[in-house]
């Protein structure tokens, strides 16, 4: 089904909604034996692969000490699990869903900070529908399991940043405009007033600026999920009005033009691209695609390269270890074919 | 420039965070930006958080040394150096040391709305419990303005 929200696909590029439970008769994962992370591993697993829902079917399970080092990485750089996930692997566990095609993806982490994380990731602007599916496996634990709740502080977790709803949902947009005029640290301040987040990702080098932005919810306790969700899509919808109108102006502005131009010109021309240039200037032609400049690659297909040309992605499809310059070569040859066809 | 966290490398990352209306910026070397998290939507503001505790902790004398948390062991200082409490027990245990702690954080220390299953029947009825024996026992001192919270308040619970 279409979302009502597929159009703002070229700013939004995802929502996530992520909640953090514990079990009642264990130490928090910082403080529980390794015995203690078998036992609540087993428990997480059991409740929802063999729990009795539909969705049991589409989840794969992993051990996390017994995957590659790459893999996990990889699994980092889909958004899957945090890079934390990947450095001490035992006695953690994965649950993931992860189809084809599909724009959900569904992760369980186990014995992350918290006994469990659960991150429902949707591509484009979907609130509703990720928290629909995180409610739903929340709820297929919540049968099965017993939860660390307390009347007044809500769900308990490891850290007290998450207390009450241990719900954090966010959208990452891009807004190569607003970033550009100078205008984020004005919406920063003002989201502050709500409750709610902004952090940017400027890329490894001060000249690559990816633009992307994540906004989030900062408070957790004393707020409803609901609240929280419509506070963040009524702030999202502003932004992204902001940055749509600014954009209009830009159509017809040569210097804009001709930067998007020329990063698509590289892209498909490189022969070595490393991972900072690709995202500046991926940025410029993902905002040439939105204002109608570029009319040869869409947006699905910008957000799937990137992807895709993530480090250990690009080794995990290559299935053999590279160092930094066979990864560059390799990287400009995937964004070339896409440039060209 | 110099990384902020280091002061070794070069900084490169550019870190805004707002925390309760307070914008800050770090300049970070890429290096310290990964290790924080930063390189990653994943963040869980591990940096802004240390800092904020610290702040906490320095302004609060009141400080329980030494006690252990019965679940797991923690002492208080513990938890405030690593901003990480050790497990649900914690929150009971260290309640009065955590509680303004948490209203900085958020703002608000009550929960609202959603409950899992358990405590959604077991807990509120026992809350219930509690609160119609306190009103027997307001009624039986005649503490009347008391008694008609109390009221109130069953009403409002059983009104759900």
């Amino acid at each position: 089904m279409k979302s009502p929200f597929e159009d703002d696909i070229d700013i939004a590029v995802s929502t996530r909604i992520r909640l953090a439970r514990n079990l009642t008769s264990f130490p928090f994962p910082n403080r529980l034996s390794l015995e203690g992370c078998e036992k609540v591993k087993g428990i997480i697993k059991d409740a929802i692969l063999k729990g009795n829902s539909a969705i049991a079917k589409d989840f794969s399970y992993f051990d996390m000490d017994k995957i590659t080092k790459g893999q996990s990485l990889s699994f980092v750089e889909k958004h899957l699990i945090s890079p934390d996930f990947t450095t001490n692997r035992k006695g953690r566990g994965l649950l993931i869903v992860q189809k084809e095609l599909e724009s959900t993806l569904v992760s369980i982490m186990i014995n992350e900070e918290d006994h469990v994380r659960l991150q429902v990731l949707e591509y484009g602007l979907n609130f509703n529908n990720a928290y629909d599916i995180a409610s739903k496996i929340d709820k297929l634990l919540d049968d099965q399991v017993s939860f660390a709740f307390d009347e007044k502080l809500g769900y308990l977790t490891q850290c007290p940043t998450n207390l009450g709803t241990g719900m954090r949902a966010s959208v990452m947009l891009h807004l190569p405009v607003l970033q550009r005029k100078g205008l984020m640290n004005r919406v920063a301040s003002n989201l502050a007033k709500l409750g709610l987040t902004v952090r940017g990702t400027y890329g490894e080098g001060t000249q690559a600026e990816s633009a992307l932005y994540q906004i989030s919810n900062q408070v957790t306790l004393g707020l409803s999920e609901h609240d929280t969700i419509k506070n963040l899509k009524d702030v999202t919808a502003q932004i992204i009005l902001q940055e749509r109108n600014m954009r209009k102006d830009l159509a017809s502005d040569i210097k804009t033009i001709d930067a998007i131009q020329r990063s698509q010109g590289i892209l498909a021309n490189a022969r070595i691209l490393s991972s900072d240039e690709f995202m500046s200037l991926i940025s410029n032609v993902r905002l040439g695609v939105s204002i109608g400049e570029i009319k040869t690659i869409s947006i699905k297909s910008i957000n799937q390269l990137i992807g895709d040309v993530q480090p250990a992605t690009i080794e995990e499809i290559a299935k053999k270890p590279m160092d930094q310059r066979q990864r560059d070569i390799q990287r400009a040859e995937i964004v070339r074919s896409k440039f060209i066809s | 420039m110099l990384c902020k966290l280091c002061c070794e490398n070069p900084a490169d990352v550019r870190v805004q965070t707002v925390i309760s209306g307070e914008v800050k910026e770090y300049m970070l070397c890429s290096k310290c930006a990964q290790k924080l998290g930063y390189s990653n939507s994943f963040e869980e503001l591990s940096f802004d958080l240390s800092s904020l505790f610290d702040g906490i902790f320095k302004k609060e004398k009141n400080y329980s040394k030494g006690k252990r948390c019965q679940g797991c062991g923690l002492t208080y200082n513990d938890i405030i150096s690593s901003g990480k409490v050790g497990c649900a027990k914690c929150y009971s245990f260290f309640h009065d040391e955590i509680i303004p702690l948490v209203e900085r954080i958020h703002g608000k220390k009550n929960h609202v709305e959603q409950k899992p299953r358990t405590i959604n029947t077991a807990m509120s009825d026992n809350d219930l419990d509690r609160l119609k024996e306190s009103l027997r026992d307001a009624i039986e001192k005649q503490e009347f303005e008391k008694a008609a919270v109390i009221r109130d308040k069953i009403k409002e619970r059983e009104g759900k």
